[in-house]
């Protein structure tokens, strides 16, 4: 979900500029061409302040680039898994990411980033608008870790593409009983008290979000009486965008080695000034085409 | 007695005690077959131990680099014989492959020469030292006694563009006015990580050179200063070539270290971005490992380990031919 400082979105000194430069009032993002525009407008870089920025390597990156492409209404592969990033909503995508990266909007070593770093920089009040996990939020809310940001941050979902969709990466963590488990009665004990109302009510009071629709109820009547009202809000989106935007990765167990194609593709179309996006989206392409055709996806 | 006496001998030398005094007693064929045989008996558990450890893993990971062999893919252990060479072929025409190998090139040899200059300086300042020199000695092998991966990190947060203790010292004194992207920009991402490898392994270069120059005899050195040599010519022609064996261990080891270079680039850098820092043993941990190919990592691994076994044979060719012997 998309998280944003308050303290800058509701400066009258910031409201007014953006306003003439934009024309649109300063509210949070709802498209991601808003994204750019207000992460433009609060860049700060002599003053160690961006305006957005990503996970920038690893599936990190390449499942930044899947959603951005599926809000665009493109996606890394078809149905039948073929590339099909490399086409024109891809290379749009990609070429967005790149200018936003040319202009300094991210930061310059963004490509160094998984998520500690990401949330680091939030925490530290580096970054005035970016998407961002659930889990952070009672670390980003608590002053003694994050007093730059702790109070000072708003929440909404996360912002629509060209294809009017709104983008929303995500999997979920599951149990399994693999076949030779010699307990099997146990094990199914276990998951299920790992997954009991008890069990998920407290895992969900840590930040996670829970599964179970008793709990959901459960949560959302404990945020109810938070003297936040970000804690009720903060759930409600989730819920939302769980029921709406969520799209996991294909599920094939070759998608790790996609990544590490796509990945590179994407940093250094981000990094490098003058590049043919187009060529190198090509290549991967062509890569990911081989690397599933040996794997036998074709035949 | 007899046999015991036998063994570490030539079977013509058993067949000469026995003719001599008990052939009646003994016969001959049990003397010359245990003679031969026990010795050999006795090192088959480390020859068994060699095959296991050594010989088998080396000819099975051969076979796997003919083949398209993918860890989840059982069945793709099996040699395509309608394109034996494809892993190879395909390593060959590979951009980033020449790019990691080219890098491991730079990263050795600026490295290497860095921590050998930087160590013999340490060393010969070290040498001076009359008191404390014991504990000095202990403080600079502190870098030493980190895990290298700690290391990786620790530089990977000093030099983070936005957090980073380097941009926010170099800010603070004036000296840039935007931040500096030090493991991103070519060439600062290969120049950030062999800082972390300066600072962690010159410790060990000096010790090695410390070590040599206080084994040096003195007399040289008192003959010098009879005959007014400078203190830099007593380096040039006495320390330094009198130094050329510790010298040599000790771009032996680095050399073989660097060659092998992998954790402290991983977590500072991971490659990236865009293989812009590849190395070759990180590329080929993507390979094998993240990726699961393990036909091209095998595949990979040999080329590399022959160019750098050809490399290194190489170095040191040139290494003692440039050197005097005294």
């Amino acid at each position: 979900m998309l998280h944003y400082r308050t303290d800058l979105y509701e400066d009258p000194a910031n409201q007014a500029p953006l306003r003439k430069k934009y024309g649109y009032d300063l509210l949070p993002p709802e498209t991601w061409q808003q994204v750019s525009d207000q992460a433009t407008f609060f860049t700060k870089p002599g003053e160690n302040f961006w305006g957005t920025q990503w996970a920038g390597k690893d599936e990190a990156l390449n499942g930044r680039f899947m959603e951005l492409l599926q809000a665009n209404g493109g996606d890394i592969l078809s149905a039948d898994f073929h590339p099909i990033f490399n086409n024109e909503v891809g290379v749009k995508t990609a070429t967005w990411l790149h200018d936003l990266y040319q202009a300094g909007v991210l930061p310059p070593d963004m490509t160094n980033y998984v998520w500690p770093e990401v949330a680091n920089n939030f925490c530290n009040g580096s970054i005035a608008v970016y998407t961002e996990w659930y889990g952070w939020y009672s670390y980003f809310q608590d002053p003694k870790s994050c007093p730059a940001v702790a109070g000072k941050f708003g929440l909404v979902r996360a912002p629509v593409g060209d294809a009017g969709r709104h983008s929303g990466w995500a999997g979920a963590h599951g149990y399994s009983i693999v076949g030779s488990s010699k307990n099997k009665e146990a094990a199914a004990q276990l998951i299920k008290f790992l997954t009991s109302e008890f069990v998920l009510t407290e895992e969900s009071r840590q930040g996670t979000l829970p599964v179970r629709d008793d709990v959901w109820a459960r949560v959302i009547a404990d945020a109810e009486a938070s003297t936040n009202p970000l804690d009720k809000q903060r759930l409600e989106i989730a819920q939302v965008q769980i029921s709406e935007d969520f799209t996991t990765p294909p599920l094939i167990s070759d998608w790790l080695a996609v990544s590490n194609i796509v990945f590179p593709a994407v940093q250094e179309i981000l990094i490098t000034k003058d590049i043919d996006i187009q060529a190198r989206l090509d290549q991967a392409a062509k890569d990911v085409e081989q690397l599933l055709d040996d794997a036998g996806y074709y035949s | 007695m007899g046999d015991f006496e036998a063994l570490p001998m030539s079977v013509e030398s058993v067949d000469s005690v026995v003719t001599t005094s008990q052939r009646a007693m003994r016969p001959k064929t049990r003397v010359r077959k245990s003679g031969r045989w026990f010795p050999l008996f006795l090192i088959v558990p480390s020859i068994l131990f060699i095959l296991l450890v050594v010989v088998f893993p080396l000819v099975y990971s051969l076979y796997v680099s003919f083949t398209p062999y993918t860890l989840l893919k059982p069945d793709s252990l099996a040699i395509r014989w309608d394109d034996v060479f494809r892993n190879y072929r395909r390593l060959i025409e590979d951009d980033i492959f020449w790019k990691a190998f080219g890098n491991t090139i730079i990263y050795l040899t600026v490295t290497v020469n860095l921590q050998l200059v930087l160590g013999m300086g340490l060393s010969q300042l070290l040498a001076r030292v009359t008191r404390g020199q014991s504990l000095l000695r202990t403080m600079l092998m502190v870098p030493m006694m980190f895990a290298p991966v700690l290391v990786g990190f620790q530089f990977g947060w000093f030099f983070n563009t936005t957090l980073g203790v380097v941009n926010n010292a170099l800010s603070d004194i004036g000296l840039i006015q935007q931040p500096i992207a030090w493991l991103v920009d070519v060439p600062l991402g290969l120049i950030s990580i062999m800082i972390a490898d300066i600072w962690m392994s010159t410790p060990i270069v000096a010790i090695i050179l410390l070590a040599g120059t206080l084994s040096l005899s003195s007399e040289p050195f008192e003959a010098a200063e009879v005959d007014g040599a400078t203190a830099w010519q007593k380096f040039r022609y006495i320390t330094y070539p009198m130094l050329g064996p510790f010298i040599t261990i000790a771009l032996t080891i680095r050399s073989l270290d660097l060659s092998r270079a992998f954790d402290i680039a991983m977590i500072m850098t991971g490659g990236g971005p865009a293989n812009r820092t590849e190395l070759t043993w990180t590329y080929v941990f993507k390979l094998a490992l993240v990726d699961r190919k393990f036909g091209l990592g095998a595949a990979m691994s040999f080329i590399t380990v022959i160019i750098t076994v050809g490399f290194t044979f190489y170095l040191f060719r040139q290494l003692i031919k440039s050197r005097v012997v005294y």
